[in-house]
């Protein structure tokens, strides 16, 4: 068996197909190929380990220095390779990265609101919903969280994303994960606009203050 | 809990929040209802057809894929707005009807570009897909320009990148590297006229007239083809 | 993603904009035919319907005066205000579909018109502040319990502008997450 062409075999069109079916929306598109946060939510690093030798692929294990890759080694391989790997083909077995595991969840569910999801990994909901199409016993615990997490933020977020006067946007937004980043943004640009739009009506002509500033500031040279 | 969204209580099925109480007897002589619903007699009306674009712009607005092309509306007005043109060039009038039938000339307008901009716009980024599945509700013009936009975008990703890729990846499976629109997502809808037997996760929902619900585009894109729901 | 609102403000203007309106005109003039229908004749000082567009264009010219809708006084507007205010954990109560729009431009571009613009701007805003935290409420009820379905009532334009991008694709999230496992 070649593996090094099996590997190969994870081309351009076959990545293409695993990320038909588990592409993350981004709203307005039910499958974007070219959509860079798909891409980068496909790179989670996930532990497998062999179930049969890959020849002469030692090199993509850092630390050994065999040539080949022996069975029963445990590798973190990207998403997109583990799934194409470990399905049918069955030459790896996988299992629940880090933080999607038992402990982390909990943690998730004891707290929410001030967990750090940017840290968890800044695709924390893309890449797990990736997660769900893998044939780990864990996958209804893994969405049971992920859908309660979100639930529970959500108000934040949208108490945040109306207020438009909160200039900090960067200390709010960085604990979010990406897709909570991308309906902070939604929510904010709408009311941005009608703010916009109730305001220039509204707007008279004001010296601006740089000039008023220097105004008084001859002013008090005086 | 009570409270302006009526959701549906999963064990009884019956809604958790009621009409406002009547202070209505107040409100009764004010005619709180836009948008007089078409009857039979307008459509054939300039008014009608106007009415018509109107909406056609506001589901097509909302709405993920690209609907069905109103011609008769975009036909009648463009005639409407030629018609126009062509009566004040000619003739004397004061100053302020000039004025007034010109300004209502530029909001026709105004309707008519945006509702074809945003077809475009929506038969651009789904190039692909509307070739495919939904050709038909795409006009004569509209599928000359999806034909020659996807030859041109192909010539030039072949010309910029798939030409200097090696051989095995050269080829972009257009069934793989597609963007689609999502049908899933959520929409409000206002009602036209009763609406029954709407599936939503098996559950058979009903409208009232002009009552207003959010929902899954997908299930209640048939009922919007057919008019009896419009998007807000 | 489309970070950008379907539609805009300027949109839902222009949809009000087609809202007739009484004005007392100061110039005479037969009847006339629009698109909208015929309005007219235009007799000095006698109330007569137009649409809003053309009242402004008149107003702008100092060729008319702008009567006042009936739901546009302070009157009307503040029984509104309290039935809003005494029930705020209820749903929201009848007012017209427009009422931001209109109230906003009549208020920038007529306001000699209305008989106590001001006290109008501040009841206009507390309206809409008490209906926006009661759909925030109710928003954030419907995203935690999941629901897939909901009716709304009385929800005006310019409030379906402000909380559809976050209630949309908050429920579209979760509807992803649970069809995914």
């Amino acid at each position: 068996m070649n593996s090094l062409s099996q590997l190969n075999n994870t081309s351009l069109s076959q990545s293409a197909s695993f990320r038909d079916s588990t592409y993350v929306s981004h709203y307005s598109e039910a499958f974007n190929f070219y959509d860079i946060d798909d891409i980068l939510a496909s790179e989670l690093r996930i532990p497998c380990s062999f179930n049969v030798t890959a020849y002469r692929l030692g090199y993509l294990h850092t630390n050994s220095k065999t040539e080949h890759i022996e069975t029963g080694t445990n590798l973190e391989l990207p998403l997109w390779l583990a799934k194409s790997l470990a399905g049918r083909k069955n030459i790896v077995k996988v299992s629940v990265p880090i933080r999607y595991t038992k402990e982390i969840r909990q943690e998730l569910e004891a707290d929410a609101n001030s967990s750090d999801l940017n840290k968890l990994g800044p695709y924390y909901y893309e890449s797990g919903i990736k997660l769900l199409s893998f044939d780990t016993p864990d996958v209804d615990a893994i969405a049971e969280v992920l859908i309660k997490t979100f639930c529970s933020r959500s108000r934040y977020i949208m108490d945040r994303s109306h207020n438009i006067y909160d200039r900090d946007q960067l200390q709010i937004t960085n604990r979010l994960d990406e897709s909570e980043k991308k309906l902070f943004m939604c929510g904010r640009q709408s009311v941005e606009k009608f703010q916009q739009w109730e305001t220039q009506k509204c707007k008279k002509l004001s010296s601006s203050g740089f000039v008023r500033m220097k105004r008084k500031r001859q002013f008090d040279d005086i | 809990m009570a409270g302006p969204f009526i959701l549906r209580d999963e064990q009884t099925g019956k809604s958790l929040s009621q009409s406002p109480p009547s202070a209505e007897s107040k409100l009764k002589e004010l005619d709180l209802d836009e948008e007089p619903i078409q009857t039979a007699d307008d459509t054939l009306t300039a008014y009608g057809m106007y009415q018509g674009l109107v909406k056609a712009w506001r589901n097509e607005l909302f709405a993920p894929d690209v609907l069905s092309y109103k011609g008769d509306y975009v036909e009648c007005m463009l005639e409407v707005v030629k018609a126009m043109e062509d009566s004040l060039r000619g003739s004397e009038v004061p100053e302020i009807v000039r004025s007034l039938h010109q300004l209502e000339l530029e909001r026709v307008r105004y309707v008519l570009s945006a509702y074809l901009r945003k077809r475009l716009e929506k038969i651009e980024k789904y190039a692909d897909y509307n070739t495919v599945e939904d050709i038909d509700n795409l006009s004569g013009e509209e599928r000359i320009f999806i034909r020659e936009y996807i030859e041109n975008m192909d010539r030039l990703f072949e010309n910029v990148a798939l030409r200097h890729m090696p051989p095995m990846v050269r080829n972009l499976d257009k069934d793989k590297a597609k963007v689609t629109p999502n049908l899933d997502e959520f929409v409000f809808i206002r009602a036209n006229e009763d609406v029954g037997g709407v599936m939503i996760d098996d559950e058979a929902v009903n409208f009232d007239k002009n009552s207003i619900h959010i929902l899954r585009y997908s299930e209640v894109k048939s009922v919007i083809e057919k008019g009896r729901v419009d998007l807000i | 993603m489309s970070d950008s609102p379907k539609i805009t403000p300027a949109d839902l203007d222009y949809l009000a904009m087609n809202e007739v309106i009484f004005i007392l005109p100061g110039f005479s003039l037969g009847r006339i035919t629009l698109i909208l229908g015929d309005f007219g004749p235009f007799v000095p000082s006698i109330a007569t319907k137009a649409p809003l567009w053309f009242a402004l264009y008149l107003k702008e010219r100092k060729l008319c005066q702008i009567q006042v809708p009936s739901w546009l006084t302070c009157e009307w507007l503040e029984t509104k205000r309290n039935e809003e205010r005494s029930d705020p954990d209820g749903p929201l109560h009848p007012i017209h579909l427009h009422y931001m729009e209109i109230s906003s431009i009549l208020l920038n571009h007529a306001s000699d018109d209305i008989p106590q613009a001001e006290e109008i701007r501040t009841l206009i805003k507390d309206i809409w502040d008490m209906r926006m935290s009661k759909l925030r409420r109710s928003i954030s009820i419907m995203i935690k319990e999941q629901h897939v379905h909901a009716q709304v009532k009385n929800i005006s334009y310019m409030e379906l502008f402000c909380i559809r991008p976050h209630l949309c694709n908050s429920l579209f999230l979760i509807d992803h997450i649970q069809k995914a496992s």
